[in-house]
């Protein structure tokens, strides 16, 4: 008998919560505009075109973490194998071919750069020593990230954990944390950076910081 | 100063399950066929011991007893390594109470319950370190008691060199309990990070629990093998592996490190990660790498993988460097003489 390893299914993950804001319809419409297929999975107070919209959740939109919530409950009911969670920064320009090479092994994957540091990295990186994180940290450039559906659970554990380490004051977006975790459990942080994972994002502003960075170091 | 007489053997309560799993059982393997014709050893067991055991235990003339039957003789040394429970059971105070000194290892980097008080009650007369890191960690807890340093012995008879020749797959492996603490978080995904196609990674020992803590990763049998306790014997799956790359998890210290020596002896080249005894076994770029991060792993592991002549020189190096310098019997002998006989 000859077996065939399934390709991995994946899909595009949107949260719009926001109820006078029209941007994540618009981004749907151009990238079927710009011919991408892959399904889009739409959570959001009203009907977004092109998109399998689903209604919003009854849960705290505050919190940061919100769009795993979405994604830990919403993925029990679909067989995607691997999830990209675009928010309203994010543009979707094309078919992303190979999701296990973005992925890297890895079970999560978010662009990163060494180029940057923001604030919130100082503390983020601090917690991840905690969790005996040894490399040089990276930072987190987007507010999308890939997510590999059987690892949810142990994502979303770990996001928790580690904002309640790195003390509730600090006002963490989503993809801070989840970029931390991925780090974290990541074989090789350095697959994730943005130089090598460009074509997937849209990701001009970390080409602006890379580029400045490059250009003081010039100096 | 000895305290028997020439010509008798010493007694030596001994409390300890000798295995061939886990480190402190083990070496208490060692100890006993070492030393079984100069002490009369008293083993007291927990509960009765498999029929190998028990075999190996009679083969050596050791006695078997149980605990209520402590002291079998009111005289002689008690030697407790890495029992657990052993300061609950009331042993330490029977041991007082007959005026038999007891000489206490821990073997971990933690201390057992009612170790600490069994310390202030001053029941333990001497207590034996491991290594420098395990007593930095203990010493003050034991700053009024006599101590020295041990270091463990691996006979280097059982851990044959086997040369590796061009053998295909290249494999990268790890030998160690089953405990999630000796993991990293990330382990899985470190792992296949280490190779690049055609290399196979060996695991012994793998369980339920570690299954469950790495459930978000999915394991190919295309590249890994994931062996339980004792699926094959520790030389046996030590001789079918070529790198020992033993990254550990971050809450737990590794006081000495048996099993990187019982791999070196075999002919593994080790990868160990620093700040534990492991940096101790090896000479980093000669008989091994330490690693300082992650990163170091995958770079070391790599060249190994990559440069056949590299890994065999240092392959060879590594049983050397083992053999000669830290498998001393000589020198591990006259410290546990020094240990057990010296008052």
């Amino acid at each position: 008998m000859v077996m065939y390893l399934k390709k991995p299914t994946y899909c595009y993950w949107i949260v719009d919560n926001s109820f006078c804001d029209s941007r994540m319809a618009e981004m749907v419409t151009a990238a079927r505009n710009r011919g991408v297929n892959t399904d889009i999975i739409a959570f959001s107070p009203r009907e977004i075109e092109g998109a399998d919209t689903y209604d919003l959740y009854d849960i705290d939109h505050a919190d940061p973490l919100f769009p795993l919530v979405y994604l830990q409950a919403g993925l029990l009911n679909l067989s995607y194998d691997v999830v990209i969670y675009i928010d309203r920064t994010t543009e979707i320009r094309g078919e992303i071919v190979n999701t296990e090479a973005l992925l890297n092994f890895d079970p999560v994957h978010v662009p990163l750069s060494s180029n940057h540091r923001s604030p919130n990295d100082v503390v983020l990186e601090r917690t991840a020593r905690r969790f005996g994180f040894n490399r040089p940290w990276r930072s987190n450039l987007d507010g999308g990230f890939v997510l590999r559906r059987r690892a949810v659970e142990r994502v979303v554990e770990l996001c928790g954990a580690f904002r309640k380490f790195s003390g509730e004051q600090a006002n963490f977006k989503c993809s801070e944390l989840v970029g931390s975790v991925c780090q974290i459990l990541s074989g090789d942080t350095r697959a994730h950076e943005v130089q090598l994972t460009r074509q997937c994002w849209d990701i001009q502003l970390a080409s602006e910081i890379d580029s400045n960075a490059a250009l003081i170091t010039k100096i | 100063m000895s305290n028997f007489l020439p010509g008798s053997k010493l007694t030596l309560h001994l409390f300890g399950n000798p295995s061939p799993l886990g480190g402190a059982s083990t070496k208490l393997i060692d100890f006993i066929q070492s030393f079984y014709k100069r002490y009369r050893i008293i083993n007291y067991l927990p509960r009765t011991p498999p029929d190998d055991m028990a075999a190996f235990l009679s083969s050596h003339d050791v006695e078997i007893k149980q605990y209520s039957d402590f002291p079998a003789q009111n005289e002689g040394v008690c030697l407790a390594v890495c029992v657990d429970k052993f300061f609950e059971t009331g042993i330490p105070q029977k041991a007082r109470d007959h005026r038999i000194p007891l000489v206490w290892s821990n073997e971990m980097m933690w201390l057992f319950p009612g170790e600490e008080d069994a310390v202030k009650c001053g029941l333990i007369s001497k207590v034996l370190y491991l290594s420098p890191i395990q007593k930095r960690v203990f010493q003050n807890v034991y700053k009024s008691v006599s101590s020295m340093i041990v270091d463990n012995y691996v006979n280097p008879a059982y851990f044959k060199f086997v040369d590796r020749g061009s053998r295909e797959p290249f494999t990268i492996g790890r030998l160690s309990r089953p405990d999630p603490l000796k993991y990293p978080i990330n382990f899985p995904t470190l792992y296949e990070s280490l190779i690049s196609k055609s290399e196979r990674l060996k695991i012994q020992s793998w369980s339920s629990d570690l299954a469950a803590e790495y459930s978000w990763h999915y394991f190919s049998p295309d590249r890994w093998v994931l062996q339980e306790v004792g699926a094959e014997p520790a030389n046996l799956f030590l001789q079918s592996i070529d790198v020992f790359s033993y990254p550990l998890g971050h809450r737990f210290i590794e006081s000495w490190g048996r099993s990187t020596v019982e791999a070196m002896l075999t002919g593994c080249v080790p990868v160990v990660p620093s700040g534990h005894h492991l940096e101790n076994l090896l000479v980093h770029g000669e008989s091994g790498f330490v690693c300082q991060n992650d990163d170091d792993f995958i770079k070391w592991t790599r060249e190994l993988c990559a440069d056949v002549s590299l890994f065999m020189k240092m392959s060879r190096s590594a049983a050397q460097y083992s053999r000669d310098v830290i498998c001393n019997s000589e020198a591990n002998c006259r410290l546990w003489i020094q240990a057990l006989e010296e008052w």
